[in-house]
């Protein structure tokens, strides 16, 4: 009869019990880890430093040789890099190290504008 | 039940259920996308409806789980378990629409197939914050797929109820892997306090919940301490049992509902054959023990469906001896006839509920 699909049941919500709580509230510690990242070292880009505010949702990290300022829509040159999440890197892209000089910046995808300047002020934000 | 295919069984229960639930989704994604639009004019419609999908899933999960332990608590709930194949299909359906628009979105337009940037996308199964939470929700999705594939009563005729169920079960390794893709994935990006509390209170709802109903169901999981006599054991006095209706006791780790009606008692499985409803918590009706779930009727003396239906429920051998109900803890096959315990004036001690 049904005996050991009881079992089974209560295995089964004794484990979720213990392992789904540790899982939300560990998912909720780590989204304060610091939005800094050190690039890989071939790219000679150095540490680029990421926004320390949370980002908007869906970001996407672009490069543009033209100038950008935070809230205007996509530069028509923008190349993809990769996608950014709690303001760290999620993906790069090896193209980072033949880009000429320009801007890295944040793009929302959800507000369809440019939400952050990465290292603006400084050579981080430069690709070289 | 049979093991051909037939079309779903309309009737008015089914339609009256349906239109509820479609309604209920059509307002929620219209408040959601409209509330999200006003929030934020710039987001897109895609954007919107990729949250709007995944939100109207992960709320209707919550529901579909809920009414499980709902309904082991409170029979009242009963009307949300009857047509709940139909919310899981549903919420199969809106989890698809999700799935595609965020496959379409994220990696429609790359150099690489959508399915191979998913997987490949990021491969930091190290790290917490930088999980790939998309493979989660895409397993969560195979894992609903084949429950909504399933879910017809061909599907449950041929695999059988146990079978079935076990695979229906696995809605909890869903459940767990949305948590996670909802976890590492949306509130990783949001970090707004608004969004993290409505997951934190239904996954506490959901658990909180089972967990109540599996402490009151325990106690039914206990054997019978009865003394036994000849085999057979003492489970309870004959007035312990409501007219038409059943107690249900333990025996040998199964439960087994002991039915009292028209001054006789016989013994069944309390496990329906349709989906393992809990036979003893019917009554009967027109004669026949009526599974509280569905309505799957059984002949209280041989635990056979009347005809032309074909289920069968294994039978228990019962006596009445000095006003105590007597069962033999060893299950006849499904659909034995045994001879119901005959009731004396001296045996019914109370009077009827």
């Amino acid at each position: 009869m049904i005996a050991p699909l009881r079992r089974a049941h209560r295995r089964i919500l004794v484990t979720l019990s213990l392992g789904l709580p540790l899982l939300f509230v560990s998912s909720m510690f780590v989204r304060t880890e610091t939005p800094r990242v050190d690039l890989p070292a071939e790219l000679g880009l150095g540490r680029v430093a990421l926004p320390e505010a949370p980002i908007e949702p869906d970001p996407l990290l672009y490069w543009s040789a033209a100038p950008v300022r935070i809230g205007q829509s996509l530069p028509g040159d923008a190349r993809l890099l990769g996608a950014v999440r709690s303001g760290l890197w999620l993906a790069w892209s090896p193209e980072l190290a033949e880009l000429e000089e320009g801007t890295l910046f944040v793009y929302s995808l959800l507000d369809q504008e440019v939400t952050a300047l990465i290292g603006e002020g400084t050579d981080e934000g430069k690709a070289q | 039940m049979s093991h051909a295919y037939r079309a779903v069984g309309w009737n008015r229960q089914k339609k009256v259920y349906d239109r509820i639930l479609t309604l209920g989704v059509i307002l929620f994604l219209g408040l959601f996308m409209g509330v999200g639009a006003l929030l934020r004019p710039n987001a897109t419609a895609e954007t919107l409806m990729i949250r709007g999908f995944g939100a109207a899933a992960f709320l209707l999960l919550h529901v579909i789980l809920s009414i499980g332990p709902l309904c082991r608590l409170d029979p009242r709930f009963l009307p949300l378990l009857y047509n709940r194949r139909h919310m899981g299909v549903t919420m199969f359906i809106l989890a698809a629409l999700h799935g595609l628009l965020s496959l379409i979105q994220f990696h429609g337009f790359g150099d690489v197939h959508p399915l191979v940037s998913l997987f490949t996308a990021s491969d930091s199964y190290g790290s917490l914050a930088w999980f790939p939470f998309q493979p989660l929700g895409f397993g969560a999705l195979v894992i609903l797929f084949l429950m909504a594939a399933t879910s017809h009563d061909f599907w449950l005729a041929n695999l059988g109820a146990p079978v079935w169920k076990a695979l229906h079960m696995s809605v909890y390794f869903a459940y767990a892997l949305l948590i996670g893709h909802v976890s590492l994935g949306v509130l990783q990006a949001e970090t707004s306090p608004w969004l993290a509390l409505p997951v934190a209170l239904g996954l506490a709802w959901v658990l909180g919940l089972h967990l109540v109903a599996a402490g009151t169901e325990a106690r039914l999981d206990r054997d019978v301490e009865g003394v036994e006599f000849e085999g057979l054991v003492d489970v309870c006095a004959v007035h312990d049992i409501k007219d038409k209706r059943a107690r249900i006791v333990c025996l040998d780790g199964e439960r087994v509902a002991i039915f009292r009606y028209d001054g006789k008692i016989s013994a069944v499985s309390n496990a329906c054959q349709h989906q393992n409803g809990p036979l003893g918590e019917g009554r009967v009706i027109d004669g026949c023990i009526t599974c509280p779930w569905h309505g799957y009727q059984y002949e209280p003396h041989n635990g056979s469906s009347p005809p032309p239906f074909t289920e069968k429920v294994p039978t228990f051998d019962v006596r009445i001896r000095q006003g105590r109900v007597l069962v033999n803890p060893d299950a006849n096959a499904p659909g034995t006839e045994v001879s119901p315990a005959l009731i004396d004036f001296a045996d019914k001690g109370a009077p009827d509920a």
